[in-house]
């Protein structure tokens, strides 16, 4: 049979079939949507970045430095001659309302060239630095309510008045906008100046964009620039570095969600397997009547392949439809969320890319099916027979599925550009794949156990779990995976809380003050003495400087270990200490005597030593406001315990090391809730360079950025939830007739219609208490070794957060076999049996 | 004792009425042995359907051991059912999943019964198929089936079998041997049979003899004074 005669003979024989596949169209729409919509999204973003990473960056290299500007001599080294630039400051102070109430802000200083690329986004329209006047000030939208102030307000920032001129929504060249202490203010740097709060040793940084003269490349003016400048205190970036790492971060969510589109297609690869098996077995009889008339296997083959064909791509058409819709709602995202302004941008890579996977989905989950009707025997037109057992796969249909999942494989490399991720996602969905088909035939196996042991309605409910050819183990498999991303989102969120909870009242300080000066530090302890309910827990000095030198040698950021690297990148928090503080471990050497008065000493984590290549005797040389000060390694202490809530630094150096260097103290306190706002409006009035930092407020803006997190995570969980269910009614539609006609024969030998639902409802709820129980094992395991070895938290289990994943399981599986089953057992069971 | 007065079936095709069964009338003695012949859809079958309680008439009243059908609901059909009512098919309507035993089980299970398993193997040794117990439906031969059948339908000790055609789809010599093992079983445990059947021999081997056209059921007796007098 050529293949135009089989794909016309697939055609006809397919009239009044289609409707009955709308589950396996709705397994592959979803998979084939979330993969379409996320590459295109993606492909969107990408465009986006490579034509605003300049406008990101603010020009076409950006210098930042910490502590101190660079002075002129600096500048004069640093920058071309008479490229443009322009400098901006950023810090944190506090902003004090007329009525008393103050917010922590984070400033950001101005010149009149700022910016020099893009524009600042106001709600009045746009900005221009040069009318900014020195006694003005543009805020966050959300920080007038908090102050409880108007446009025109005045509000104080440090030691002077500002007004409120307008609100600013975006900064070109602001990414994110979660960093800071606060809501943004914005101000002219002569502005800053009249606020007095940058003081010798603030927590300041300051950024000066340049444009380069035509034909300089921003790359090798970078490379110059950190070649002649080793010891630089500075950091240069360029938009083309800028632009990748965004992309990196941009392909990295772009590879998870892939993934989870990916494993939502999978799981609606279960459904789709269900939904062929249910279609051949009802088209045994056609089968077997074209075998009559001298059809041969490969014919059959032929004919049923195209009829896949063309149903997957029905499935696969809609799923690229609604995937090439879904990321037009970027236009509903408000404006200022994302860094860059976000046009959807159409690619035929993802397209067809999801195509790819849709189909080769549909195909690698129907072999099995398919081959099962390739070998139906003609003499089936006698006599029915039914299976009482799945046939065990030959070797070529074997051979056949290797290589569509090889297909597969090789597309989820082409389609996550880190190895890496791509390795361990397919090792995971093998090892779950293994794992859940087994733990599903030992259900199936228990089932029929317990159906051999039992009688009356248990027997049977367990039968229909048990019968052969019932989609039992699919199911499992498909919603014990989508179950199994639930409770382990579920479980994780469940950990995160705890340990927010658990850290939050008896460990964490519950204000910190940042850059109080040193001449200030007795007047600030005298204020805190005076205030009932408030406890100073520590107070310790701080200042910023970058590890310049490892052992001597200049840094080579390349050589350095993944976890230590950041450390390099740019200045770092120190402080100084006569004695080792009370909670510290030291693994090797010993702390200084509490008088040393020698050459400078430093203590740092045995992990950073390592990840260095350096131990007790070796030299660390830090580049502190434009000194270089080489400390020798004095001891190792045991890494730092954030949870704990204490301050602490990586880098603690000996007290005659640092005590002459500009530096602030940096105090946490324990501030009874009753009196931490009138504490914090008190310290901005008598101290406005000081910046309180409510841990409260942190904490809170913490727990809303996990929740967001968590909603998003919970997104790819309902997507593979979703899978899960429409695999569920796959599978109770495909049981249904089967059932039906049992129905019929318990009706005749006597069963009532309750009887009957509750033989049927005891089989789902059964198959969802199975499905839910395998989930919660898979999530639990899951989420356990995340919070053990990727959050490194004290693992805590929910029995109630698992529970309700199994009683959801329950629930489900008895709503979904529950539709139309009432309906369905009134009919005249006479008339069905005659029907058969 | 069996009453059925001015039985009337009416199914409707779309909104077409078709009329099945038009006015059925008879008593039949409790222990008898009753046929029903008749040409395919004249309604035997859907009169058989009505005795056990499966199909509700549109017209009439059906009474057996003195309990008034219409009185009872479905769920009270189907109690009805369970202990009193067994039923044969030409097509067995086994379920192709579960062993001769498990078949043969199911009504003692339905009814909550205790020992099913001690009298699942009697009913089957029966029918002498004590060592086909574990196969399958799809591993017997039709006649074995239709034993398997006769096992499940006896198993509740029923005071009524209902047959529809149980050698219809079996070769004569089979055909013969399940008759005969009907029979036997019927004199042994007195139950009053009906039988619908297509085959004039066997109908002629029972006390009373009905023949069914166009939804009208008279005794053959009268039959055949009608065609003397004619």
């Amino acid at each position: 049979m050529n293949s135009l005669v089989a794909i016309d003979v697939a055609r006809r024989d397919l009239r009044g079939s289609l409707k009955s596949f709308v589950v396996l169209y709705a397994c592959l729409a979803l998979g084939v949507a979330a993969i379409c919509a996320v590459g295109l999204l993606n492909n969107s973003v990408t465009v986006a970045l490579e034509r605003d990473a300049r406008i990101l960056l603010g020009g076409d290299i950006a210098i930042d430095v910490a502590s101190q500007p660079l002075d002129a001599a600096e500048l004069d080294g640093l920058l071309p001659e008479g490229a443009p630039y322009s400098k901006t400051v950023d810090t944190n102070s506090i902003a004090v309302a007329g009525n008393g109430r103050s917010v922590p802000v984070s400033i950001k200083a101005v010149d009149q060239a700022y910016p020099l690329l893009g524009e600042v986004l106001t709600g009045t329209g746009q900005f221009s630095a040069t009318s900014l006047a020195a006694d003005e000030v543009l805020v966050d939208p959300t920080l007038l309510p908090r102050l409880g102030v108007e446009q025109n307000d005045l509000v104080r920032i440090g030691q002077a008045q500002f007004k409120v001129r307008d609100t600013v929504l975006s900064e070109p060249d602001r990414i994110g906008g979660v960093i800071g202490v606060g809501p943004r203010a914005l101000l002219s740097v002569e502005g800053l100046e009249r606020a007095g709060i940058v003081l010798p040793g603030s927590l300041v940084r300051y950024y000066y964009r340049v444009i380069l003269p035509e034909g300089v490349s921003s790359a090798a003016y970078e490379d110059r620039m950190e070649l002649l400048n080793p010891e630089r205190r500075w950091r240069i970036r360029d938009a083309e570095g800028l632009q990748p790492q965004i992309a990196r971060l941009t392909n990295r969510l772009s590879s998870y969600l892939t993934l989870a589109g990916l494993a939502s297609l999978l799981i609606g690869g279960c459904g789709v397997a269900i939904a062929s098996q249910h279609y051949f077995r009802r088209k045994q009889n056609s089968i077997a009547t074209l075998k009559c008339l001298g059809a041969q296997g490969a014919d059959i083959a032929a004919i049923y392949v195209a009829q896949i064909l063309i149903v997957s791509l029905l499935g696969v058409v809609a799923g690229l439809a609604l995937g090439t819709l879904l990321p037009l709602a970027i236009y509903l995202l408000p404006v200022g969320l994302l860094p860059v302004r976000v046009e959807f941008s159409f690619s035929v890579t993802p397209v067809i890319v999801a195509a790819l996977f849709g189909l080769g989905t549909a195909l690698l989950f129907t072999i099995l099916p398919l081959a099962r009707a390739r070998r139906v025997s003609p003499a089936q037109i006698f006599r029915t027979v039914h299976e009482t057992s799945s046939p065990t796969p030959r070797r070529p249909e074997l051979l056949v599925i290797a290589g569509f999942m090889l297909l597969l494989m090789l597309l989820v490399f082409l389609t996550i550009d880190q190895l890496k991720l791509a390795i361990i996602a397919l090792g995971g969905a093998a090892a779950l794949v293994i794992v859940l088909t087994v733990m599903a035939r030992l259900a199936v196996r228990g089932a029929q156990w317990i159906a051999a042991r039992t009688q009356g309605p248990i027997r049977m409910a367990f039968h229909g779990l048990a019968r052969p050819g019932a989609p039992t183990s699919s199911v499992i498999v498909a919603l014990g995976c989508g179950l199994g991303v639930l409770a382990t989102v579920t479980l994780l969120q469940h950990n995160l809380m705890a340990e927010l909870q658990r850290g939050v009242p008896d460990r964490a300080p519950a204000v910190v003050l940042l850059d109080i000066q040193p001449d200030q530090q007795r007047a600030v302890r005298e204020l805190l003495a005076q205030t009932e309910g408030v406890e100073v827990l520590q107070a310790l000095p701080m200042l910023r400087a970058r590890v310049t030198r490892i052992g001597g040698e200049t840094i080579d950021p390349e050589t350095l270990g993944d976890g230590v690297r950041w450390t390099t990148r740019r200045d770092r928090g120190l402080t100084y200490l006569a004695e080792k503080p009370e909670h510290t471990e030291l693994l090797a050497g010993e702390w200084w005597p509490q008088d040393y008065d020698g050459p400078p000493l430093v203590s740092i984590e045995d992990e950073l030593a390592e990840g260095f290549g350096v131990g007790i005797g070796d030299t660390l040389t830090f580049n502190v406001l434009g000194r270089p000060l080489t400390a020798e390694i004095a001891s190792l202490r045991r890494e730092i315990d954030y949870t704990s809530g204490r301050l602490d630094f990586i880098f603690i150096l000996n007290p005659t090391a640092l005590e002459s260097a500009p530096h602030t103290i940096i105090t946490s306190l324990d501030v009874a809730s009753d009196v931490e706002a009138e504490l914090l409006n008190r310290l901005a009035q008598d101290f406005p360079n000081v910046t309180p930092i409510s841990v409260g407020q942190v904490i809170d803006r913490a727990t809303s950025i996990l929740q967001r997190i968590g909603f998003a995570v919970q997104a790819v969980a309902i997507v593979t939830i979703v899978s899960g269910i429409l695999v569920l009614i796959g599978a109770v539609n495909s049981a249904r007739s089967t059932q039906l006609y049992e129905a019929s024969i318990f009706k005749v030998l006597g069963a009532r219609r309750r009887d009957l639902l509750s033989i049927f409802l005891g089989e789902y709820a059964c198959l969802g208490l199975i499905s839910g129980f395998i989930g919660v094992i898979i999530g639990t395991v899951a989420a356990w070794a995340v919070v053990r070895f990727v959050f490194q938290f004290v693992w805590s289990f929910s029995l109630l957060a698992t529970l309700q994943v199994i009683l959801a399981a329950v629930v489900l599986a008895l709503l979904i076999g529950a539709l139309g089953l009432w309906r369905d057992l009134a009919q005249p069971a006479w008339r069905l049996l005659r029907a058969e | 004792m069996i009453h059925l007065s001015d039985i009337e079936l009416t199914l409707f095709s779309g909104s077409i009425p078709v009329p099945i069964l038009r006015g059925i009338n008879a008593q039949i003695e409790t222990g008898s042995r009753v046929s029903i012949v008749g040409p395919s859809g004249s309604g035997k079958s859907s009169l058989l359907a009505i005795l056990g309680g499966i199909e509700r008439p549109t017209g009439g009243t059906v009474e057996i051991d003195g309990v008034d059908f219409a009185s009872l609901d479905e769920d009270g059909l189907a109690l009805f059912r369970r202990g009193r009512i067994g039923i044969l098919f030409q097509s067995f309507h086994l379920i192709p999943t579960m062993t001769a035993a498990e078949n043969v089980r199911l009504p003692l299970e339905i009814a909550g019964d205790d020992d099913i398993r001690g009298k699942a193997a009697e009913a089957l040794a029966d029918v002498g198929l004590e060592h086909r117990a574990d196969h399958y439906p799809g591993q017997l031969s039709g006649g074995e089936q239709q034993r398997v059948g006769i096992a499940r339908s006896l198993i509740i000790r029923p005071s009524l079998l209902l047959a529809d055609e149980p050698t219809g789809n079996l070769d004569g010599t089979t055909g013969r041997q399940i008759i005969d093992l009907i029979f036997k079983m019927q004199d042994r445990h007195s139950i009053t049979m009906i039988l619908v059947t297509h085959d004039r021999a066997l109908a002629e081997a029972c006390d009373q003899r009905f023949e069914m056209s166009d939804g009208r059921l008279r005794r053959c007796e009268d039959v055949a004074t009608q065609a003397v007098r004619a």
